[in-house]
């Protein structure tokens, strides 16, 4: 199965929790001000020079889960539980991630990713492998390594979609200012209940992203999320990401040495590393 | 002050102005290059028209009929049929459904709706990657430039088991794709394309592609293969 692909990323970037934290909290205060009028498109050339790739960087406990600052226990992996984060999450959610765990431990959460199927954001911005970012004055373009489906951000001063085309989607409803040199991102609409990290955490319905995104410095981007849900957080969920630059992006191929073959009856056989079949007729 | 020292200043403080919109940016990616760029923004669809054959050699006409005695057979499937695989270029071109072309100084990104790909033209000046570091990929190592408003691009290192388009049109890793990509009216795209494949084709396949421009702010919409075909 096209699972996805492990990274070995420790020692890049050591995330000063502290630090973090604080810059969390300034950035939950005043999340809701992150929407003043919405501003004229920037002129090409004063678009930030955003070239190459970008890849996920952190411990591994910052790519296995969403908000890898929290993680419990510090340093740990999703695939080894207990491992979890801690949003502040509402009574009602905080059991679904339970239950969501347990089946994760019990290995029986498959991200649906692993069966090539679209993935959005927040889950996107987190996978390893690598993002692009494409600037133009109307619209900024998120590209994704690992999954076939690119962000769309209108930065030409539209609203959001409205009435018949307001519908949830894998990728939800984005538009986009600049701020100086930050795009700040407004995504709505995103399909609710899908699994977001490797640990099973999702989303509601009701969610609502705020990205601020930068160039820190030559090798390095800063998204920084602000999660809104008056159905599954208690308060605004601050979580800050980086991404280091790398020189290309590469075409991603889910299903590319998928061992498990349809047969002419429509079944699929599991078979082990050396081709021999382990299950056969299974999934008609 | 004396009026040179004046003046000299004055210059100065020009020349900082009019370098400070430049400041860490590639030089390419001033006013003029964002200028000299066609209009390509916006949604595309193909128009469809019959494309000739490649012309194969005998040997390759064989493993054609065979190929296509496979897929009869269920051995093999088409290559667009099957969900997480890229069809790569230059079949992308001629896909139903949405196509856009993100136009920028230092590049062209070539985005379809139909299977979620991108295929990404630099036209930075940077060659094609070099001996050490390349490999073949579903898209290819493009690279292009711009003649006027004509981008002329030459793409190397693409797979062996992609298609040139439907119908078992199969080539070998020796392809190597031109394409010129010009605006012939306001909502009129054409991709003029050269195949060579001196392994499988006695001659370069040459084909058209002709594309008009959808209403403004069409909206694409997301591809999500597995959905139909849970067992693809």
């Amino acid at each position: 199965m096209a699972q996805e692909k492990q990274g070995i990323h420790s020692g890049l970037f050591k995330l000063r929790r502290a630090r973090i934290r604080k810059a969390a909290s300034i950035v939950g205060a005043s999340w809701v001000l992150a929407f003043p009028a919405l501003s004229a498109p920037k002129a090409p050339a004063s678009l930030p020079d955003w070239g190459g790739a970008w890849e996920n960087a952190g411990a591994p406990d910052n790519l296995d889960l969403f908000d890898g600052q929290t993680a419990d226990p510090p340093g740990c992996r999703a695939t080894t539980q207990p491992c979890r984060s801690h949003p502040p999450l509402t009574a009602a959610w905080e059991l679904k991630y339970r239950s969501q765990l347990d089946k994760t431990a019990g290995g029986r959460l498959q991200p649906p990713s692993a069966s090539c199927m679209p993935r959005g954001p927040p889950a996107d911005m987190r996978t390893t492998n690598d993002v692009e970012f494409v600037l133009r004055p109307e619209e900024v373009w998120i590209f994704i390594e690992n999954t076939p489906l690119p962000r769309r951000v209108f930065t030409d001063g539209r609203p959001h979609y409205s009435g018949r085309e307001a519908y949830p989607t894998y990728a939800g409803d984005s538009i986009g200012h600049w701020e100086g040199d930050t795009l700040v991102v407004e995504t709505i609409n995103i399909k609710a209940n899908q699994i977001i990290d490797r640990s099973g955490l999702e989303l509601g319905a009701q969610a609502k992203l705020v990205e601020r995104i930068r160039r820190l410095d030559k090798d390095t981007m800063e998204d920084l999320f602000t999660v809104t849900d008056p159905e599954l957080l208690t308060k605004p969920w601050v979580v800050r990401r980086l991404y280091k630059h790398q020189p290309q992006i590469f075409d991603f191929a889910c299903a590319e040495n998928n061992r498990n073959k349809v047969n002419a009856d429509g079944s699929t056989d599991i078979r082990g590393a050396d081709g021999k079949v382990l299950s056969s007729g299974i999934e008609k | 002050m004396k009026m040179s020292k004046i003046l000299r200043k004055e210059h100065l403080l020009l020349a900082l102005v009019l370098l400070a919109p430049t400041v860490g940016r590639a030089a390419s990616l001033n006013a003029a290059a964002w200028a000299a760029l066609p209009d390509l923004k916006g949604q595309w669809v193909i128009v469809p028209k019959a494309q000739p054959l490649p012309s194969y050699n005998s040997e390759w006409v064989k493993k054609r009929l065979q190929v296509a005695d496979d897929i009869k057979a269920g051995k093999i499937s088409e290559p667009v049929s099957v969900c997480g695989l890229p069809v790569g270029n230059p079949w992308m071109l001629s896909m139903s459904d949405i196509h856009e072309w993100i136009v920028r100084p230092d590049g062209v990104w070539h985005n379809i709706e139909n299977t979620g790909i991108t295929s990404r033209i630099y036209t930075d000046g940077r060659p094609h990657s070099d001996a050490d570091t390349i490999f073949d990929t579903y898209t290819g190592d493009s690279i292009g430039h711009w003649v006027g408003k004509t981008l002329v691009s030459d793409t190397i290192a693409l797979r062996d088991d992609t298609w040139l388009g439907p119908g078992a049109l199969i080539h070998s890793d020796k392809l190597h794709l031109t394409q010129r990509l010009r605006k012939t009216a306001p909502n009129r795209l054409e991709v003029s394309l050269t195949a060579s494949d001196p392994e499988a084709f006695t001659r370069p396949w040459k084909v058209t592609y002709t594309y008009r421009r959808l209403p403004p702010n069409t909206r694409v919409n997301e591809y999500a293969c597995k959905i139909l075909r849970p067992n693809g």
